[in-house]
């Protein structure tokens, strides 16, 4: 049961994408394209989902409709906000430098969106990820901290909160 | 400083605007003409036609009716001479073989997962496209290229080793590649096979009804027109090339460990 959900979970996530991405409203195309996703899920979903969905993971989701809403409507308008006064603006404020920022997340998938979530907010980019040591070096804009907890505290500590949350 | 800015942009102003006019003029050769020739017209009106059918493909999508049926073998020679370049691939790679275990870092972790979860919508998408062919724009060739640069990209972000261990290795794309290319002639003299075995009339790469044959190919699947033959050429097409583009990169793509043997055998017989 908990096997045929984790299918499942894979096969909606690629059926809503090929309805979106194709517009498709005829029966031939909606029929077809569940008969294409089940395929795909089938072959793809040894590498997309481990372990088992529990009911639990409905708050994950939960959380992660939050942080969307955090993330898209916050964290990055801030950010935007900031670089376009460094653009537009006559001073360049700016104090570039690569920072170590350590993660404390444990899944993949955790740290993909702490890193993606920095990497995405204009100003940090993460151009190095030390598997080992936990580390990403992050390029920043406006550094304003170098040693690793500080920046860290400056920069994905709010995504890392919500990541740990989502997926561990 | 400032005026050589200005003059910069003036004249390359100048040049675009000056350029248009010759363009527009026909100083670069013969302008389109404004209303369509009597070929492209009949084509027009004839790609989606259910009244008069022994003229139409019933396909929506008018260039996919060109490329598939009324120019249905020329396409099948381009295919083809894919197909024979796929070939000319391999046998310079000859004696060249994926050795699965050489591992390879592929890129960070980051790429890696986002990978994994991006895999099965371009997978969708490409098949997508293929299945739409005689609908919208796109077809079995475009929907391989999107299928065989997944398979490229799953190569360079987990490292070779990937498609092997799945059993993706070059002898096993290049019997997908023939595969493709099979389905495609099945297709092109099936309606043939069909009237030899009840002793009707019938034509290679017949599609619906022609004049002289009463033999037709599906014309509808739910509520939509199939095209005929065209869904079938886009399918196959869309595994001929996925498998074959992938099988010319991935040969490419092979490391030093797996050429060595091979190229220390060449060098002995130079």
């Amino acid at each position: 049961m908990g096997r045929l959900l984790g299918y499942l979970t894979v096969f909606a996530m690629t059926y809503a994408f090929y309805v979106v991405f194709t517009g498709a409203t005829s029966v031939f195309s909606l029929v077809l394209g569940a008969l294409a996703s089940a395929v795909v899920s089938v072959v793809v979903k040894p590498l997309v989902v481990s372990g088992e969905p529990r009911v639990s993971d409905i708050a994950r989701l939960a959380y992660l409709a939050v942080y969307y809403l955090y993330y898209m409507v916050v964290a990055e308008v801030r950010a935007h906000v900031a670089i376009a006064r460094t653009v537009f603006g006559r001073r360049m404020d700016i104090s570039p430098a690569i920072v170590e920022v350590p993660y404390h997340v444990k899944t993949s998938y955790g740290m993909t969106l702490v890193a993606g979530s920095i990497t995405n907010t204009p100003g940090t980019v993460v151009v190095q990820v030390d598997p080992e040591r936990r580390r990403f070096y992050v390029h920043w804009l406006y550094a304003k901290a170098f040693e690793p907890d500080r920046a860290r505290e400056e920069i994905s500590a709010e995504f890392e909160r919500f990541a740990q949350r989502i997926f561990g | 400083m400032r005026l050589r800015e200005v003059v910069v942009a003036v004249s390359v102003a100048l040049m675009v605007l000056l350029l248009a006019y010759v363009v527009s003029a026909g100083g670069l050769g013969p302008l389109a003409p404004r209303e369509l020739r009597e070929l492209a017209r009949s084509y027009l009106a004839n790609a989606y036609n259910p009244w008069n059918v022994t003229q139409s493909s019933l396909s929506l999508e008018a260039v996919t009716a060109i490329v598939w049926d009324y120019r249905g073998i020329d396409t099948f020679f381009e295919t083809s001479v894919l197909f024979a370049s796929i070939v000319g691939v391999s046998l310079i790679f000859r004696g060249y073989r994926e050795r699965p275990g050489i591992g390879g870092r592929g890129l960070s972790e980051i790429v890696k997962t986002s990978t994994r979860v991006l895999l099965p919508l371009i997978l969708v998408a490409g098949v997508s496209i293929a299945l739409h062919g005689h609908l919208t724009p796109g077809g079995g060739f475009q929907g391989g290229s999107f299928i065989a640069v997944l398979l490229v990209l799953a190569t360079v972000v987990f490292s070779l080793d990937f498609l092997v261990e799945r059993g993706l290795a070059s002898g096993r794309l290049l019997a997908l590649r023939s595969a493709g290319l099979l389905g495609v002639l099945a297709t092109s003299v099936a309606l043939l096979a069909v009237g030899l075995a009840l002793g009707i009339d019938a034509y290679i790469f017949q599609n619906m009804v022609r004049e002289g044959s009463e033999l037709s190919m599906p014309q509808w699947l739910l509520d939509r027109p199939t095209g005929g033959t065209l869904l079938f050429f886009n399918v196959f097409e869309a595994l001929a090339v996925a498998a074959g583009l992938a099988l010319a990169f991935l040969v490419l793509s092979l490391r030093e460990e797996e050429v060595g043997e091979a190229m220390a055998a060449g060098e002995w017989h130079e």
